[in-house]
């Protein structure tokens, strides 16, 4: 079959005979050759941005997707999974959601990126190569001292780690306590650590003397500040032990400490959430520049700015634009990305005035704080011409305050949509 | 949770070889084909309205047909969808997170989206 995004066979052929040495050596695209583009990653920016590359897109367009697992695991509404409410097979994503769409999927691990060959190198030991590179890897973590994710998950990642937590939540003794820490901002999800204490909150409640300890390496609520407030100073109060400021120093599973520069905290059950950086394949990449955890980019096109990337775009998580990490916004940002990349192949600009000030991005979410209420949260960003970075419009900006049944409900329904508008 | 109108997705089963005819086109414009309209400025306005309008599409489902539960905004009237938005923006309108939303866009962001929703097709099971 010659489908035009049939897998890209000529590729791993030519990394498997040739070598890497063959790649760089200008095979190059003449304009009828099919432009290439291979996005890393197949979570909410990634999945997000082939799909729209497809859909506005020339169709002659081949989008690749690469990411190790088959599967994509939802961390949006993972929360769910610690009371039961939600089963981990319920946030199961697999990338071939978007065949229809014509992306095609490749089930491997990226472990070198050569922006000037514009190669990728898998671990299988295949090189494929491309036109426009988009790296939405997700997160990495700073490894706090004697930290080991399996007696002290971070379940900050979807999948075994949040089973893992689950099953240490329930085993989790009468009188017990449940440390969890909170990673300087910027970090994945910036209410998630907060949501999450509720949930476990909730869930202890059935355990009489059970309680939470959340140890925030910030000097305050990071975000939905009223409302957590309200639900560590009312409805959890005596459940829910809130201290700012605690810098994570190190954690002894073994002995149930964790060290922080407020002392030393003894639990049950520890949840350490370690501070982040952006995801080792960006790192490698060169993308990150040294001294920093995040990868500058232009938000017009999410366009690397470190020299001689300007092929290789990051969104997502991994990104430093110092828009809120979301599944939300990743998703957001990958339609800003996938546009800039369509007009970029056809030879267009992409900071023409009009269509500058057409570039925005916006979170919404949706928190559970008890098993039948939630809260929400909401943001819209613009890009501005001054700074040329994405501004927050501050009137959009805003918090329930509260929790309701009636948000409880619309977090399904507004769960369901982003789901759909990034995996299927 | 439902998946009733996933299939109505208008641009979600389109040959990949072949870009749609009729109302679907506005979706499926790639920038190249942009340059072909009559005038370079209406192919840039609907490739801006696009890109705008897709930001919608995390809570109001792609092409603004909703999987559920959110409205959808596909094959809404034009004059409606923007009295809507102007009405949820403005000051004293508080209390909703589409209100709240809804104040982070300009007069002429919430044209071209009102433009783009109102020129596709109204999904079946609307
Ligand atoms: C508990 C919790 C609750 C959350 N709740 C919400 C919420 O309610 N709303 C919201 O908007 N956001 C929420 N988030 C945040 C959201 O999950 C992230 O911000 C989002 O997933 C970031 O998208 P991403 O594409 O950057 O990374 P991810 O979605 O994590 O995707 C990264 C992908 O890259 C792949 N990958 C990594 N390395 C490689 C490599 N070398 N080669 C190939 N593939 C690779 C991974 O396998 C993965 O599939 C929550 C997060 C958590 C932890």
């Amino acid at each position: 079959m010659t489908h035009p995004n049939d897998p890209t066979r000529r590729d791993l052929l030519i990394g498997a005979t040739a070598g890497a040495a063959a790649l760089s050596a200008p095979a190059r695209i003449s304009a009828a050759t099919p432009r290439h583009v291979i996005v890393v990653g197949g979570g909410f920016g990634g999945s997000t941005a082939a799909k729209y590359l497809r859909l506005w897109g020339e169709p002659s367009l081949r989008v690749t997707i690469i990411d190790p697992k088959p599967v994509h695991i939802s961390c949006v509404m993972s929360n769910l999974v610690l009371s039961r409410t939600l089963s981990l097979g319920a946030l199961r994503f697999p990338h071939a959601g978007l065949a229809s769409y014509g992306v095609t999927f490749v089930k491997d691990t990226v472990i070198g990126v050569d922006p000037a060959a514009m190669t990728v190198e898998l671990k299988s030991g295949a090189m494929l190569s491309c036109d426009k590179l988009v790296l939405a890897g997700g997160i990495s973590f700073v490894k706090p001292q004697g930290w080991n994710q399996r007696t002290a998950p971070h379940a900050w990642i979807a999948g075994g780690q949040t089973m893992q937590l689950r099953n240490m939540i329930e085993a989790m003794p009468d009188h017990g306590t449940y440390i969890q820490t909170i990673p300087p901002s910027p970090y994945r999800c910036p209410p998630g650590p907060y949501e999450r204490a509720c949930t476990v909150a909730d869930i202890l409640g059935a355990k009489p003397g059970a309680r939470v300890i959340l140890l925030d390496a910030n000097d305050g609520i990071q975000a939905s500040k009223a409302t957590f407030t309200r639900a560590f100073n009312g409805l959890y109060r005596g459940k829910i032990e809130y201290r700012s400021g605690a810098e994570l120093v190190a954690v002894d599973a073994a002995a149930g400490e964790v060290h922080t520069s407020l002392g030393v905290f003894r639990g049950d059950v520890l949840n350490i959430i370690p501070p982040h950086r952006a995801s080792v394949v960006v790192r490698r990449s060169g993308a990150v520049p040294k001294g920093s955890h995040w990868a500058p980019v232009d938000p017009l096109s999410y366009a690397s700015t470190v020299q001689g990337m300007k092929n290789v775009h990051i969104i997502g998580d991994s990104q430093g634009t110092g828009q809120p990490k979301s599944g939300h916004m990743a998703n957001a940002q990958a339609k800003v990305c996938a546009d800039a990349i369509v007009r970029l192949l056809a030879g267009q600009r992409v900071d023409g005035i009009s269509r500058v000030r057409s570039v925005t991005t916006n979170s919404a979410c949706y928190s559970p704080i008890t098993h039948d209420k939630a809260a929400w949260l909401t943001a819209a960003f613009a890009y501005d011409e001054t700074t040329r970075q994405m501004r927050l419009v501050p009137a959009s900006l805003a918090e329930s305050g509260s929790w309701s049944r009636e948000s409880y409900a619309e977090m399904f329904d507004w769960a369901n949509n982003l789901w759909t508008d990034t995996f299927r | 949770m439902s998946h009733g109108s996933r299939n109505q997705v208008p641009n979600r089963n389109i040959p990949v070889t072949a870009h749609p005819p009729g109302p679907l086109r506005m979706a499926a414009i790639p920038a190249a084909a942009a340059l072909l309209w009559a005038h370079p400025a209406e192919a840039d306005r609907a490739a801006d309205s696009r890109l705008l309008a897709s930001q919608c599409a995390q809570c109001h489902g792609t092409n603004g047909v909703s999987a559920g539960g959110i409205d959808s905004l596909a094959g809404m009237e034009y004059q409606d969808l923007l009295d809507k938005m102007h009405d949820m923006a403005r000051p004293g309108e508080t209390g909703d997170l589409m209100k709240h939303q809804a104040k982070g866009y300009t007069t002429r962001q919430m044209r071209l989206i009102a433009e783009y929703f109102s020129q596709l097709p109204k999904p079946e099971d609307d």
